[in-house]
């Protein structure tokens, strides 16, 4: 027997060329038990579509079913469909997201900062409590530098050796 | 509950981001009268000396070979010395650097003083970190600032210089 016709309808299939008609017709030609050969492997591929076909499908009344189911959980919504309460956002809650992200950017700057003063220290016990880097040099030799130091400190020494103290200031003096 | 605990974090944060910056802005007596006055006096002058030129000055061979230069200039770290000329300046440089320590008499205590003249020392943990010494003759005004590590000893070892 010549199934030429097949054929070449399955030239079709393959090419989505065939009509609702023609698909029909192969799937009643394969839903036959006798197949020739050559074409039972296509046998399973029209079957699928068959059992397909014949499944449940959601139904038109679907969508009217499950929004009655909704209304009757939400009684204040009957009448005229889902109404949507409309929410103001304050600023607050606008700005909401960003307030994590500058609380985190804080943290890190406040650890940096503390990690950079503890490590600046670090060893050194001394009183001392000033930056170091607050100062910018007049001089940029040492000798110069030494020169202008030695002169103010001569001038300290000359207040310090020097006997005469007044007594407009002298209620505040605090002896070593 | 949820908004008063992030508040109150922020406020934690910001006090102690506060302090930090606080702590990282000290001035000394010097830099903070600078601050407020030299813009009154164009012939206020500042000469520094840091604590990276303190090092290089300990390693001069007139210190190394000083035992009393050495003894001072080892317990500083820094040296700031403010200078005006013209009798008006002076006298008004030498008040404003007298009130401001005045003001901030917690922070320096007098130790001497003089006619013209006044000492005084700010001490931090039993060690005397600041001494400021301002003068006032007619016509010139002068401020020594010394900072460092100073011990009682100091006073007495600036004396034998």
């Amino acid at each position: 027997m010549d199934y030429k016709y097949i054929e070449q309808l399955l030239e079709r299939y393959w090419e989505a060329e065939t009509t609702p008609q023609e698909e029909n017709i192969l799937k009643a030609f394969f839903s036959q038990t006798e197949i020739p050969e050559n074409l039972r492997r296509y046998q399973p591929l029209f079957e699928y579509e068959q059992a397909a076909a014949e499944e449940e499908k959601l139904g038109d009344d679907f969508d009217r079913k499950v929004m009655a189911q909704i209304r009757a959980l939400n009684p204040q919504q009957q009448g005229s469909g889902l109404r949507v309460k409309a929410r103001k956002l304050t600023i607050g809650q606008r700005l909401r997201p960003f307030y994590r992200a500058v609380a985190a950017v804080a943290i890190v700057l406040l650890l940096g900062t503390v990690a950079q003063s503890a490590f600046r220290n670090v060893g050194s016990n001394e009183p001392w409590d000033y930056n170091s880097e607050g100062y910018a040099d007049t001089y940029q030799k040492p000798e110069e530098a030494l020169d202008a130091g030695l002169d103010g400190l001569a001038e300290i020494k000359a207040m310090l050796n020097s006997e005469e103290d007044t007594d407009s200031l002298k209620h505040n003096m605090v002896k070593p | 509950m949820k908004r008063i605990t992030g508040l109150m974090l922020a406020i934690v944060l910001l006090l102690g981001m506060t302090q930090v910056a606080r702590a990282q802005n000290q001035r000394d007596f010097a830099s903070q009268f600078m601050r407020l006055y030299a813009q009154d006096d164009a012939s206020l002058k500042c000469q520094t000396v840091s604590p990276l030129m303190m090092e290089r000055i300990m390693n001069l061979e007139a210190v190394e070979n000083n035992e009393n230069i050495k003894a001072v200039m080892g317990q500083l770290k820094s040296i700031q010395i403010l200078t005006s000329v013209g009798a008006e300046n002076s006298e008004d440089n030498y008040q404003k650097a007298i009130a401001l320590a005045e003001t901030n008499n917690r922070r320096y205590q007098l130790y001497k003083a003089r006619e013209r003249g006044a000492i005084y020392l700010r001490r931090r943990k039993n060690v005397i970190v600041e001494l400021v010494f301002v003068n006032k003759s007619t016509d010139t005004f002068h401020m020594v600032n010394l900072t460092g590590n100073m011990t009682e000893d100091f006073i007495d070892a600036l004396a034998k210089i």
